[in-house]
C-alpha cells in the first residue's frame, strides 16, 4: 500500500507538470521563446474558475470561462510581447516572458486576494487503487491529461494545422515559402498553450486549492520536464513531467520530505551536466535559434 | 522721512518673515511641537496583512484611548506609519527611515518573524527602542538591548503542548512543520522539550510552504503511530493537510498552530463545524471573556476603543500600547530612558498575559498568557 500511496498522488501532480512541459515545448519549438509564464496559466485557470464557482456561477460555465481566460491571455501575451520582440535576442525574449509571469502573479494577487480559494471536485469522494486512497478527482486529472496529450499528438501529426506547426518548428523559412504564416501559427500555439495550462489548473485546483502564487512551482517543475525533453521532444517532456511528479513523491515518502526538492533539482543538475553541460555529448539548442 | 518709512517697512517685513519661519519650524506636517511621535511599521498590504492589519488596528485603538486620557504628559501621541508591503527589504528601509527621525522616540511593528529578525539586527545601530510582533524566540533571546518582542515565543506555545501531552500520559508525539524560520523554530523547540519530558518524537516531518501534496508526510506520521500529532502549518498548507488527513481517513489526535485558524481555513475545509474538536494552544486574548479578571477587563477596554469585538491580533496591538504607555510614564520620554524603563517591566498585566522584560530576555509574554483550547463552531473554548 505504501508505495502506491506515495506514487499515485505523485503521478497526479506529474500530469500537471507534463501538461505545463508540453506548453513549454510547443511555444519554444515554434517561436524559440521559453515561455516562463506557462505555469501562471495553470494558476489563472484554477483561480478564475474557483472565484466564479464561489460567486454562484454554474460549474461548467465557470470552467469554460477559466479556459477562455487562459487562451485569451496566452494570445495577448503573443501579440503584445512575443510578436514585437520576434527578432530580439533569445535572452531578452525569455526575460520578457518572465516579466509576463510576474505581472500575472501580481494581477492575480490584487484581483483575487492572498487567501487560498476552494473549488469543488468534479466528483466527490475517494477511490482506492492498489491499496492507495486517492481523491476521485485524480481520475479526472489522469483522464483529461491522457486525452489532451493524445489530442495534441494527433492534431500535430494528422491535421493541416498540426503540419503547419511542425513545419514552423523544423524550418520557419521553408514554412513561410510554403505559405504558412509564422505569425498566425505562433499566435495559435500560445493561445492553445494558455488554454491547456488553464485547463490543467482547473483540474488540479480542487485538490491543491487556487492561490495566486501556485503557478510558480508548476512552472518550475514543468520547465525541468521540458528541459529533460530538450525543448524539442513533446513525448520526452510529458514523460519527464510524470517522472518528476513520481520522483518528488517517492523521495518525500522514502527518503525525507525535506529532501524531495533536492532530489528533483539534483536530477536536473545531473541531466544538465551529462546531457548539455560539462560532460555533454551534443549541444542543445532550440530549433528556432538555429535559423 | 523717506528713510524712516523704509526702515519701518523693513522692520515690519523682517518681523513678519521671522514670525512665519518660526511657525513653520515649529510645525511639521500639521503637528504641533508638543506631539509625541511613535514610528510604526505594519504589513498593511501583502500576505502578512491578514494578521498585521488587525494588529495595527489595535495600535490605533490604543493610541486613540490614550489620547482621550490626555496622552503622554499632555502631549498628543501620534503614529507615523509605514507599510512594508510584507517585504523584508521594505521593512528594513522603513525602519531606517523612522529610526533616523530624531522626533521618533520608539517604534512599534506588527510584522512577521522573518522581517522582524532583519530589524533586530540593526536596532542597536540606531538606538531606538522597538516593540515588535513576530513569533520566533530568536527575536527576544538572545536579547538585543533595543529590541523587545511582545508575544510568547514559539517555545512557549510548544511548552503548552508538551504539558498537555504529559498531563494526559501521552508518551509519543509527531510533528509537521514548515521549512521556514518559524516552522523550524517550533520544531527545534518541540524536539528539545519532548526529550526533557521523556516524550518520544516518533516523526518530525517538514514541508515547503508552496507544497500541495502532503500525503508522504502524513503516511509516515500515521505509520509512526504517535499518541499526539502537532500540525504546525498555516495558510493553504493547513487547509490541504486537514483535507488530506480526512481523505486518508487517518485518526490522528491533532493540535494545530493558532495561525492556521482563520476565515479562509473554515471556508477551505467546508465550514466551521468541520473543525470542531481541533485543539490548539491559544493566547488568553483569544478566550479573554472566559478567563475573566484583569484579562477580561482589559479586553473590554480594547473592545470599547475598537468599537467591535477584538480579534486575537487586535489584542496584541493593544498590549503593545499598554507596554509603551507603562514605560513612557517611567521615563523622561527619551529613547534611552524608554529602553531602560522597558527593561524594568515585571508582570505587567495585559490581555495576553503578564509581561516581563529583563536585560537577558526580551520576550515579553510567556506560558502564563497561554491556555489549551478547542474549537467549537468557530470559537475557542478553554479545555479545563
Amino acid at each position: 500500500m505504501t508505495f502506491s500511496q506515495f506514487a499515485l498522488p505523485g503521478l497526479m501532480t506529474g500530469c500537471i507538470y507534463a501538461l505545463v512541459a508540453l506548453g513549454f515545448v510547443l511555444c519554444a519549438n515554434v517561436s524559440g521563446v521559453i515561455n516562463f509564464a506557462q505555469g501562471e496559466f495553470v494558476m489563472l485557470g484554477g483561480i478564475v474558475t474557483a472565484v466564479l464557482v464561489s460567486a454562484g456561477f454554474s460549474f461548467g460555465g465557470a470552467c469554460l470561462v477559466g479556459v477562455a481566460a487562459g487562451a485569451i491571455i496566452g494570445g495577448l501575451q503573443e501579440r503584445l510581447t512575443v510578436a514585437p520582440a520576434r527578432n530580439a535576442d533569445l535572452f531578452l525574449q525569455a526575460t520578457i516572458s518572465l516579466g509576463v509571469a510576474i505581472v500575472l502573479r501580481g494581477v492575480a494577487l490584487i484581483a483575487f486576494g492572498k487567501d487560498p480559494i476552494s473549488m469543488p471536485t468534479f466528483t466527490e469522494g475517494v477511490v482506492t487503487i492498489a491499496g492507495a486512497v486517492l481523491p476521485a478527482q485524480a481520475l479526472w486529472v489522469w483522464a483529461f491529461t491522457a486525452f489532451l496529450v493524445a489530442a495534441m499528438f494527433c492534431s500535430l501529426k494528422f491535421t493541416k494545422i498540426g503540419r503547419a506547426v511542425r513545419s514552423c518548428s523544423i524550418n520557419p523559412q521553408a514554412a513561410r515559402l510554403m505559405g504558412v504564416s509564422l505569425e498566425r501559427v505562433t499566435l495559435l500555439v500560445f493561445t492553445v498553450s494558455g488554454a491547456v495550462g488553464a485547463l490543467s489548473g482547473i483540474l488540479i485546483a480542487p485538490i491543491t486549492l487556487a492561490l495566486w502564487s501556485s503557478g510558480f512551482d508548476f512552472g518550475l517543475k514543468g520547465f525541468i520536464a521540458a528541459l529533460i525533453g530538450g525543448f524539442t521532444s513533446p513525448v520526452v517532456a510529458v514523460i519527464g513531467g510524470l517522472l518528476i511528479g513520481l520522483l518528488e513523491a517517492i523521495a518525500a515518502g522514502y527518503i525525507s520530505s525535506g529532501l524531495k526538492d533536492i532530489v528533483v533539482y539534483g536530477t536536473l543538475l545531473a541531466f544538465l551536466l551529462f546531457r548539455g553541460g560539462v560532460f555533454r555529448s551534443r549541444s542543445m539548442t532550440l530549433p528556432r535559434a538555429k535559423q | 522721512m523717506g528713510n524712516l518709512s523704509f526702515t519701518r517697512r523693513a522692520v515690519l517685513l523682517g518681523g513678519g518673515t521671522a514670525g512665519l519661519i518660526g511657525i513653520a519650524a515649529g510645525t511639521v506636517r500639521g503637528q504641533s511641537v508638543a506631539d509625541f511621535k511613535i514610528g510604526v511599521i505594519s504589513s498593511l498590504t501583502g500576505p502578512a496583512s491578514a494578521y498585521s492589519k488587525d494588529y495595527h488596528e489595535g495600535f490605533v485603538a490604543y493610541v486613540k484611548a490614550w489620547n482621550e486620557r490626555g496622552g503622554f504628559l499632555g502631549r498628543k501621541v501620534i503614529l507615523q506609519v509605514l507599510d512594508d508591503e510584507t517585504n523584508p527589504l521594505n521593512a528594513v528601509n522603513a525602519f531606517r527611515r523612522l529610526a533616523s527621525d530624531p522626533a521618533i522616540m520608539m517604534i512599534w511593528t506588527s510584522i512577521g518573524s522573518q522581517t522582524a529578525l532583519g530589524i533586530k539586527a540593526i536596532a542597536s545601530e540606531f538606538k531606538v527602542p522597538v516593540i515588535s510582533g513576530g513569533g520566533i524566540d530568536a527575536l527576544g533571546k538572545p536579547a538585543d538591548p533595543w529590541f523587545f518582542k511582545m508575544a510568547p515565543g514559539a517555545s512557549d506555545f510548544v511548552k503548552g503542548l508538551v504539558e498537555y501531552a504529559q498531563q494526559r500520559g501521552i508518551t509519543s508525539i509527531a510533528t509537521l512543520n514548515s521549512t521556514d524560520a518559524f516552522g523550524q523554530s517550533e520544531a527545534e523547540a518541540l524536539k528539545g522539550l519532548a526529550r526533557k519530558a521523556n516524550i518520544k518524537l516518533v516523526a518530525a516531518e517538514t514541508f515547503g510552504t508552496a507544497d500541495t501534496n502532503f500525503i508522504p508526510q502524513l503516511v509516515r506520521i500515521n505509520q509512526a503511530k504517535p499518541g499526539f500529532f502537532y500540525n504546525g502549518s498555516n495558510g493553504a498548507s493547513s487547509i490541504l493537510i486537514f483535507k488530506q488527513i480526512k481523505q486518508l481517513n487517518f485518526n490522528l489526535s491533532m493540535a494545530v498552530s493558532l495561525t492556521a485558524i482563520n476565515a479562509a481555513f473554515y471556508k477551505g475545509i467546508g465550514g466551521r463545524e468541520n473543525a470542531n474538536g481541533v485543539l490548539s494552544i491559544v493566547p488568553l486574548g483569544a478566550v479573554a471573556e472566559q478567563v475573566g479578571g484583569e484579562v477580561a477587563r482589559l479586553y473590554a477596554e480594547c473592545e470599547k476603543a475598537l468599537s467591535k469585538p477584538p480579534l486575537l491580533f487586535h489584542t496584541w496591538g493593544w498590549d503593545t500600547g499598554l507596554v509603551a504607555e507603562h514605560a513612557l510614564k517611567r521615563s523622561d520620554g527619551t529613547r534611552p530612558a524608554i529602553r531602560d524603563a522597558l527593561d524594568q517591566i515585571r508582570d505587567l498585566p495585559a490581555i495576553n498575559g503578564p509581561l516581563t522584560y529583563t536585560p537577558e530576555n526580551h520576550i515579553g509574554q510567556d506560558t502564563r498568557g497561554l491556555t489549551l483550547a478547542k474549537l467549537e463552531d468557530g470559537k475557542w473554548a478553554i479545555v479545563r
